[in-house]
């Protein structure tokens, strides 16, 4: 089959998902949206594996476009995508098993537009298209966070996206004023065309994408919203739309700067990315709420993914990107299995077993594929191993806090069977040296050990910095939208000393 | 003037303590970005981009175009605002931020 048509197909699938059970609900009453839900969930796998398999080795960018005119709509896709795709394929196929937690016809319909504003993303060709792809995907998000009623939860998501859709949007227009067009082929070799003003789009865009993404310090709002509502919603939430955020920092911020050499654009966010590393890692040691705890780690992998693109190891952050889809999608949906009490958590064996595994891809613990990625990255830097140590030992504090008891609790879910199958695709798949040395891996069980026995009574005995964030940080929503402005006048401090 | 609005609908979306407010500056904020994307696109003396054979100087339709689009996704967001502030004020009972705890 032509994959100019599978480009185009793959956000249509869950359009035509919508219209059918829609269309038979109104004719014969008959509710189809969970058949729609599975049987696009099957194809948009079947389809993804093909685009996966084609761009894998794919050289430069693949581009269909609708029209002759040449403001016309773009689609594209290439190598780099396809870990995208990944990130957003791995909830995809927990779907398949867990599709019961969406509980009735709207919810499933609202998912199915969810589904198709993300998968829009990934195929969008231009950057106006990526602004209306991201907002259906994000509007249908606001509502799929308030299923169980957390409707705080929705509508601080709701004011953060806007504002940052309305950053993003000042961009596009500066962009569009700067003589420059919306697509991807043009933003990418922006270095030939060097349009005016262009330093004021980046900090437009670059601000955007560090609310999307949840960069420090307009991170406080993860934790709440993305552990608000279901483990399915929640899976997709942190496996892929916040990394939506990265994929426009990649795409629209990081790729042009470098090739503009705009150095001091992406030394900014290696800065923010090391922040986002540190503190974040820090509140989640004091956060007593083990769904806040997953919820708030996934702001530390983008830190750390923010800090691998900024220097130039794209592959190693986007594999990254989708290795933590993997592991944040398990975590979540292992989660509603749990029965927790207070710092207690009790389970099945299996899930205690697989909930362990995947704390330590969390925290990036030998043998983790992101404890690779970070070794790979880190050899030479010597300020940065103390930074990953310091992290890893807070981050393995935080979840190491808790206590976990294994018991006969009952196991709902059959995608527990496909853990061992995924982690061994991840593995074969890794592109970089499989090495490490015995001075490390001394180092890291030496922490393990630290954290094992010293995380609960540290933990119990600086009890008045429980709920570090909510308590001190982001006290509430007000302080969290100043730090939007904190980091635009940053950005401008940084624009007049870069002219 | 647009910088100042704006300036003054970035401070009220700071400094409220009440959600429609908030969502209010919001708007604002969304209009002023639409605005200022049309401006540039208008030309004196120019006609709507219908094309005919007697047209010759019309404005460029991009930004027209585009922000209907923008126009449309943030009534969706107002839409969807307001109605999650009514069940947000029937669950806790107030819409004030800072009344609002997460826990």
């Amino acid at each position: 089959m032509n994959v100019r048509y599978l480009i185009i197909l793959f956000p249509l699938l869950p359009l035509i998902g919508i219209s059918l059970s829609l269309l038979v609900k109104y004719l014969t009453r008959k509710d189809i949206s969970t058949l729609m839900i599975i049987s696009n969930a099957v194809l948009q796998l079947l389809t993804g594996a093909y685009l996966f398999l084609y761009f894998r080795n794919y050289e430069g960018l693949y581009v269909v476009v609708l029209s002759e005119w040449k403001h016309a709509i773009e689609f594209s896709f290439d190598q780099y995508r396809i870990f995208f795709l990944l990130a957003f394929l791995i909830p995809s196929f927990f779907t398949l098993f867990h599709y019961r937690k969406l509980t009735d016809f709207n919810i499933r319909t609202l998912f199915l537009f969810y589904m198709a504003g993300c998968s829009g993303l990934i195929v969008t060709g231009d950057i106006f298209n990526f602004y209306i792809f991201y907002e259906v995907m994000i509007m249908a998000a606001y509502v799929l966070i308030s299923v169980n009623r957390q409707y705080y939860a929705s509508i601080k998501y709701m004011i953060f996206g806007a504002a940052s859709s309305a950053i993003f949007l000042a961009g596009i227009i500066l962009l569009y004023a700067s003589g420059s067009y919306f697509s991807y082929s043009f933003l990418m070799n922006l270095g030939e065309y060097n349009p005016t003003n262009i330093h004021f789009v980046f900090l437009l865009f670059s601000v955007a994408f560090f609310i999307k993404a949840a960069f420090f310090p307009v991170s406080g709002w993860v934790a709440t919203c993305h552990s608000a509502t279901n483990g399915l919603i929640s899976a997709f939430l942190s496996s892929f739309t916040i990394f939506s955020g990265i994929f426009g920092l990649f795409y629209f911020v990081i790729l042009p700067a470098k090739s503009l050499g705009f150095d001091n654009i992406l030394l900014f966010i290696q800065i923010l990315s090391l922040l986002t590393m540190v503190i974040p890692a820090l509140i989640l040691f004091f956060e007593p709420d083990f769904k806040r705890c997953i919820a708030g780690s996934t702001v530390f992998t983008i830190g750390f993914i923010g800090l691998l693109l900024s220097s130039g190891a794209w592959y190693l952050g986007l594999f990254y990107m989708a290795v933590h889809a993997f592991y944040k999608s398990y975590l979540f949906l292992l989660y509603d299995d749990l029965v927790i009490e207070k710092l207690k958590i009790y389970g099945n064996i299996k899930t205690i077993v697989l909930i362990l595994i995947a704390v330590g891809f969390t925290v990036g613990f030998i043998p983790s594929i992101p404890y690779f990625i970070k070794y790979n990255f880190l050899i030479g830097l010597n300020y940065l191993k103390l930074i990953n140590y310091v992290t890893l030992a807070l981050m393995l504090g935080s979840f190491l806090k808790f206590s976990y008891k294994t018991g006969k609790i009952k196991v709902k879910s059959l995608s527990y069977i496909f853990f061992p199958v995924i982690l061994a695709v991840f593995y074969l798949m890794i592109p970089f040296p499989f090495i490490t040395s015995g001075y490390y891996l001394i180092l890291d069980l030496m922490i393990l050990f630290l954290a094992a026995f010293g995380a609960r009574a540290l933990f119990e005995k600086f009890d008045f910095l429980c709920c570090l964030d909510t308590r001190y940080i982001y006290i509430n929503m007000n302080y969290e939208l100043l730090y939007i402005v904190i980091l635009i006048i940053l950005q401008i401090m940084l624009l007049r000393l870069n002219y | 003037m647009i910088l100042l609005i704006m300036s003054v609908a970035i401070y009220g979306l700071i400094v409220s303590d009440n959600l429609i407010k908030k969502i209010m500056c919001l708007n604002i904020i969304e209009s002023l970005v639409i605005l200022t994307f049309l401006t540039t696109g208008y030309q004196e003396r120019a006609v709507a981009p219908i094309i005919t054979d007697i047209v010759t100087n019309y404005v460029d339709p991009i930004p027209q175009a585009l922000m209907l689009t923008a126009i449309v996704i943030g009534v969706c967001f107002n839409s969807l605002a307001i109605a999650i502030t009514v069940k947000v004020y029937y669950k806790y009972h107030t819409i004030k931020v800072s009344e609002l705890h997460e826990r």
